[in-house]
């Protein structure tokens, strides 16, 4: 019962709380009547009597605040009300509020831009029921800093054999399917996966079944899962394509199944195969091309996975030193192995966000103290009317996280925006790659986020200028006329503190910038080795199934390039098994002739390339000694390679390479002596790191079924793409072309990362300064306006203008000094920070610190320099006229 | 007037509120008036305190308002117990009984 009159209760002050109000008002009036009366009946005079009957009282206003603040359901009216008051007060000033809610659009803003990304790309890149429970396995060889390694596949069917740690294990490899049977050819990239993998990252098919145990031995393994894409783009949604074949590389598959629209691992994967091993391919301890992934057994920690496979790794080292000595096994949560590199830039990006919103907070907490001395009389008649100090805060509070959530809701908007007209643009071929990058978007949880800081940054900007603004001196406010003179001292101390935050922040964040930018300038100067401009590349990947023997992928090669050579516009043309740039390669342990053998896990190692005779002409890699290939260098003639500078100097420094005799050791042993014929110059394979050690071979000596075909054209390499798809028809109608891309879009995206992180960093560094400098400029001028008297008079006593000049900058460069000295520290340790992205430029780099000061300083001196000049021009006598 | 009025102790307003109302309805200043009238002058509620704590037990339920006339004909708001006001006042008086007894013993022992 007496909880259904509370609700009551509760509902009537909350909703019928005007009828509430006039019913208290009236009775506070009888009471004071009624005491009126009794004095009157005491025999006091009338006037007497109402004086003595109202102190008794204490105040009609005052009493009606004592009752409404013990009313039920007063919290919620309450803060109803100041959401309605601090509304009236953002409309009443829309300079004011227009100016902070842009200010704090563009900061939350660019926190939600950034942070849609890292909740995509960082916190959730693939989407399993338990993440913690997935693993990805890698080799790896301390000794010869081989941090991640793929997996040899006798490794991992023993490892697979011998584990108690994982319920499941699974390996998957890259696989090139053309899909045939279709009125255009078309590649696919494929996977082929033990068939425990579905299991292994819980997924389930959405249609069909997993592959099942028996499909994973040779003969039964031509079964496939398709992505739900390729479903629905090649395959028009139709359910009953399950259990029916398609052409794969010329070779019937039985479709078993497809996956579900959400299911993104591995990212880009098109089609799924099952991969069974052969009893050599099962015997191979030598060729790592596999990646592994596991599934931990209930209550088994990574930890614990780790020390059992090391365990093993251990034992097989023992058991093959000749293939397995110093190889160990790295087990780690699969979410962080397929993250990887993505990780530092977009911390770095997060935090430098950060900074900029709190920038944003110091510049609308110093406008709104300017605000709160301009309301003093506002706050002083509220106290009168009987609002308690923690009441005119809370009011003060509420007011700034509606601004807060306005500028958050056009934040919102402008991320929305950012993301819509995409500001950041990766070619489509490269962002497949890239796990989460589809999946960038304003969802529940970026809105969630949005809204905590729009919350949070109304608190942190509002609670400042609350505090200052609820003590004020009411008797003081009140006097007519009384001048607004601020807060005194402590006021100005505040808000100059946080002008010389605002600058330090700014320093640090430049100065990060700088470096990047730098960094990224740095490296779109180094030469790549060989002249990238108005190169067409593109993959073929010719099908075992009918292209039988080496002869005929051979002559298919050499007869395309030919073909294409002949296209007008085309300058040269050429194939190599592995582009530059493209961060791939294959790498042999090697034997060089007349040297001692090397211990096993000592063996000099280097990359090796398959590439067409007129490669090096068609890349414009300079051949420094020697030849290049030519049709003699074929399967009758002897045996040649190429080796690069950096092959020369590390193997034969001092001596002569032409003549030397290699080959190679490990699971390529078989192969005889290569007589080397030509010392070329390095290329690079990523920008950043030094060029490798390197080693060519023609492509008749070495087939590759899959290689790129490079073309030099004339015009703008794009424009040849169709014709150069033509002769590829024209020889093989049912060959497929993909990951066509020109050489400046495979440099473009190497360079992606430090090019984002340095524009977006130099984008909210000029932000930051930009803010800086109009909180300099609000500072500046409102001091200046208070020492008009003081100008005025200084002037009156024969001051010169250029003096008052000094004066006003002196005071503006003065704060904009000691931001820049509270800010090095900072910069140091931002520097220090991101120094893992640097490239080319210490952390601590002089020119960038000097030349960010200085841009600081300019700024500064142009944000002082406007109300400099309004106080030079002061009059005197009109100022002091004024007071 | 009698000797100096003493400050409520927290919890006390709402057992003299109740009891003040045990003998009939009353408005705001009658409430006052018969609490300094049954302490002796003890304790004057300020309409400072009164009102809000008059409003708050409406809230809860403890007493009702109405709207009527007073002595003089004047429209005044009255306050009466309810049936749970009642059984306030009782867990109210025991409640002050338990601490007005250890107050004692507190003040006797030596």
């Amino acid at each position: 019962m007496p909880l259904l009159v509370k609700a009551r209760s509760f509902l009537r002050n909350l909703f019928l709380s005007r009828g509430v109000e006039v019913d208290l008002d009236q009775e506070v009036r009888a009471h004071l009547e009624m005491l009126t009366e009794e004095n009157v009946r005491r025999g006091m005079p009338p006037e007497e009597a109402q004086r003595a009957a109202r102190i008794e009282l204490g105040g009609i206003e005052q009493v009606k605040e004592q009752v409404r603040e013990r009313r039920m359901g007063h919290w919620l009216h309450s803060v109803f009300a100041d959401c309605r008051y601090g509304a009236r007060q953002l409309r009443k000033n829309p300079g004011f509020t227009a100016a902070a809610a842009l200010t704090l659009a563009l900061g939350i803003g660019a926190n939600t831009y950034i942070f849609s990304i890292v909740d995509a790309l960082l916190l959730r890149p693939i989407r399993f029921p338990d993440p913690g429970k997935v693993v990805a396995l890698w080799e790896r060889v301390p000794n010869l800093g081989i941090d991640r390694n793929e997996l040899a596949p006798a490794n991992f069917l023993d490892w697979r054999a011998q584990n108690h740690v994982f319920d499941h294990i699974a390996a998957q490899e890259w696989w090139d399917a053309n899909l045939g049977g279709v009125e255009y050819p078309e590649h696919l990239h494929g996977f082929l996966v033990t068939p425990d993998y579905f299991a292994t990252v819980e997924a389930q098919p959405m249609l069909g079944r997993a592959f099942l145990p028996e499909e994973g031995t040779p003969g039964k393994d031509h079964v496939a899962m398709l992505t739900y894409r390729l479903w629905r783009d090649h395959f028009s949604s139709d359910p009953s394509v399950v259990g029916k074949p398609v052409l794969l590389n010329g070779i019937d598959y039985t479709v078993v199944g497809v996956m579900g629209p959400d299911y993104n691992y591995p990212s880009g994967a098109q089609i799924w195969a099952a991969l069974a091993f052969t009893p050599q391919s099962g015997a191979n301890r030598g060729s790592h091309y596999l990646h592994g992934v596991a599934h931990l057994a209930a209550g088994i920690s990574p930890q614990q996975a780790q020390a059992e496979l090391s365990a093993i790794a251990a034992r097989l080292a023992k058991q093959y030193p000749a293939t397995n000595i110093g190889r160990d096994v790295k087990v780690m949560p699969l979410v962080e192995s397929e993250v990887g590199q993505a990780r530092a830039p977009l911390i770095v990006l997060m935090v430098a966000v950060g900074l900029v919103l709190a920038i944003a907070c110091a510049n609308i907490s110093n406008l709104m103290l300017a605000r709160a001395t301009s309301r003093q009389r506002e706050t002083a008649i509220r106290t009168a009317l009987g609002a308690t100090r923690r009441r005119l805060i809370r009011q003060w509070l509420v007011e700034s996280m509606l601004l807060g959530s306005l500028g958050g809701g056009l934040g919102v908007l402008l991320a929305f925006l950012c993301l819509k007209v995409q500001v950041i643009r990766i070619p489509p071929e490269f962002a497949r790659m890239i796990p989460g990058w589809g999946r960038i978007a304003i969802n529940t949880p970026v809105l969630l986020f949005t809204s905590l800081i729009s919350l949070g940054t109304g608190l942190v900007f509002g609670f400042l200028p609350a505090l200052r603004a609820s003590c004020p001196n009411v008797n003081d406010s009140l006097k007519e006329g009384a001048p607004s003179t601020g807060f005194g001292r402590r006021h100005r101390l505040l808000r100059n503190t946080l002008i010389v935050a605002e600058v330090a922040l700014s320093l640090a964040l430049l100065v990060t910038a700088g470096l990047m930018m730098k960094s990224f300038v740095r490296l779109e100067r180094v030469s790549p080795g060989f002249n990238p401009d108005r190169l067409l590349t593109m993959f073929i990947a010719l099908p075992d199934a009918r292209y039988t023997s080496s002869e005929q992928t051979v002559n298919f090669y050499e007869q395309l390039v030919e073909r294409v050579q002949n296209l007008p516009g085309v300058q040269g043309a050429a194939a190599a098994n592995i582009l530059p740039l493209g961060g791939m390669n294959s790498t042999s342990t090697l034997r060089i002739e007349g040297r001692p053998e090397p211990a096993p896990g000592q063996e000099p190692e280097a990359n090796f390339r398959t590439v067409t005779n007129s490669y090096f002409r068609t890349m414009q890699i300079p051949i420094l000694r020697g030849r290049e290939f030519s049709s003699q260098d074929s399967t009758k003639g002897q045996l040649v390679v190429a080796v690069n500078k950096a092959f020369a100097a590390r193997f034969w420094p001092g001596e002569d390479p032409l003549g030397k005799r290699i080959r190679f050791s490990g699971p390529l042993a078989d192969q005889p002596w290569r007589t080397v014929v030509a010392v070329v110059g390095n290329i690079q394979d990523e920008l950043n790191v030094p060029p490798p050690v390197e080693m060519y071979f023609p492509l008749r000596q070495q087939v590759k079924s899959t290689m790129a075909l490079v073309v030099r054209t004339s015009p703008d390499p794009r424009s040849l793409e169709a014709s150069v798809r033509v002769q590829v028809a024209a020889l093989d109608r049912d060959q497929p072309v993909f990951d066509i891309m020109t050489m400046d879009d495979l440099r473009s995206v190497t360079l992606i990362g430090w090019r984002l992180g340095g524009t977006l960093m130099a984008a909210f560094a000029g932000f930051a300064l930009g803010l800086a400098a109009l909180g300099l400029f609000g500072v500046i001028a409102y001091a200046a306006k208070e020492r008009t008297h003081e100008i005025a008079m200084r002037m009156a006593l024969g001051a010169a203008p250029n003096e008052v000049f000094r004066l006003i900058v002196g005071q503006g460069m003065a704060l904009a000094l000691i931001g820049l000295l509270a800010g090095l520290p900072l910069a140091l340790g931002m520097g220090r920070a991101v120094a893992g992205l640097l490239y080319g430029v210490s952390p601590n780099d002089l020119a960038t610190f000097a030349g960010v000061a200085a841009i600081l300083a300019g700024v500064a001196f142009a944000a002082c320099y406007i109300p400099a000049r309004r106080a030079m021009h002061t009059d005197p006598w009109a100022a002091l006229k004024n007071e | 007037m009698s000797a100096e009025p003493t400050t409520l102790l927290q919890g006390t307003l709402d057992l003299l509120i109740l009891k003040s109302l045990v003998a009939g309805e009353k408005h705001g200043l009658g409430v006052s008036r018969r609490i300094q009238q049954i302490t002796g002058g003890t304790f004057v509620v300020k309409p400072g305190s009164l009102f809000p704590a008059l409003h708050r037990m409406e809230d809860e339920g403890w007493i009702s308002s109405f709207w009527g006339d007073s002595e003089n004909n004047r429209r005044a708001k009255y306050y009466r117990l309810t049936k749970a006001g009642r059984k306030q006042l009782e867990v109210e008086t025991a409640r002050w009984g338990r601490i007005a007894w250890a107050i004692d013993q507190a003040l006797e022992a030596s």
